[in-house]
């Protein structure tokens, strides 16, 4: 790159006083010696100037008068419901119980056998009903994006004390996970 | 959000919404869309943050309202042919914005339609809201390089289009005028 496409690659920030002093100093530098970059900075001046210029719009009294009506007709959003906290507060927590029960289901349900039975991990098993570290852990990420998505939505809906419940709820949950040795590890039962 | 503070943010932001909406449209009606649809977006989900984060948010859906706009239009013309051009006449400006500088303004608008939407809309947030390269790449998740190569292509492109003379000349409208 030339000296010259780099200052004309920086005098729009120039002109606008973007640049840091160094890259400043640079285009200055170069601008007091080169005609062909001093001809584009007066461009780029003169741009600035026209562009400011552009017409200027007024929103119309009707237009704002169809907003407000327009918004007069909405139902009010559900955080806006003070009055129905407890109901719109139900339905998030319902919700979003029902996505983490869904994950751990699909997840824990399929393989639950070997996490049950202690006695079968004394004789090889099939690879396809044994938990791999990978399964494990990606079962693990599934219920913790679960439970941050349920503590997200009642953060979202301003639901502090429900949303520290769930938090508590969450690192029990994964403290007791990490506690769990691992189905697959010979010794992963004692 | 509450009933008053979007009030607030309508009666605050309105005209810098149409405005912006009107410049990169330049219909009456599409920018009417764009902004009610921009402060109903607001009213159902607009974020519970201060007022200079709303502007923002608000600049970046009226963007992305301007852009989908234009593309849909452009798809309309491509059909039907191009609007009537007199139809700019019905535009609803302050009455101090008539000046005799009118027209030399809309050479510059008609030279800014000649540029993609988003380029236009970008062009429109730095050189006449005068925000900052590194606020609107913020504001529009883009990379400040990225932005600067987009600048500096448009600039070309005008400068095609506004060949010197008239650049010049709307230069000179606007000395006189001023």
């Amino acid at each position: 790159m030339t000296r010259c496409e780099l200052a004309t690659g920086m005098l729009t920030g120039y002109v606008a006083g973007e640049l840091g002093p160094m890259e400043q100093a640079i285009v200055a530098e170069h601008l007091a010696e080169c005609a062909g970059c001093q001809a584009e900075l007066a461009r780029e001046q003169k741009l600035r100037a026209l562009m400011g210029d552009v017409p200027a719009y007024e929103c119309p009294d009707e237009l704002t008068a169809a907003i407000t009506a327009a918004v007069d007709a909405e139902p009010a959003p559900r955080h806006h419901q003070r009055t129905r906290r407890f109901h719109s507060w139900s339905g998030t927590l319902a919700a979003a119980s029902l996505v983490a029960a869904a994950v751990l289901l699909a997840v824990v349900l399929p393989r639950s056998e070997p996490l049950l039975d202690a006695t079968a991990v004394s004789d090889p098993q099939p690879e396809s009903t044994s938990w791999t570290q990978d399964e494990l852990d990606r079962a693990r990420e599934d219920a913790q994006w679960a439970l941050a998505f349920t503590a997200s939505i009642i953060d979202k809906a301003e639901k502090q004390t429900m949303a520290d419940v769930m938090r508590r709820l969450q690192e029990e949950t994964f403290s007791g996970f990490r506690g769990r040795s691992t189905p697959t590890s010979p010794g992963g039962q004692g | 959000m509450d009933r008053t503070t979007f009030n607030r943010v309508l009666t605050d932001q309105r005209h810098r919404v149409y405005s912006h909406a009107m410049q990169c449209l330049r219909d009456p009606d599409d920018a009417a869309d764009v902004t009610q649809e921009a402060f109903l977006r607001l009213w159902r989900r607009g974020p519970d943050v201060d007022d200079e984060r709303l502007a923002a948010w608000l600049t970046r859906v009226t963007h992305n309202l301007c852009i989908d706009h234009s593309r849909r239009a452009k798809t309309v013309r491509n059909r039907l042919g191009r609007p009537d051009p007199t139809a700019l006449d019905e535009l609803s400006t302050r009455p101090e914005q008539i000046d005799p500088a009118g027209d030399r303004r809309q050479e510059m608008l008609d030279a800014l339609e000649t540029l993609p939407a988003e380029t236009r809309s970008i062009m429109l947030m730095h050189y006449y809201q005068g925000l900052k390269l590194r606020e609107i790449a913020d504001m529009l998740g883009k990379n400040v390089n990225s932005l600067k190569v987009r600048i500096h292509r448009a600039r070309k492109a005008l400068r095609d289009v506004l060949d010197e003379t008239t650049v010049d000349a709307i230069s000179a409208a606007r000395r006189e005028s001023g």
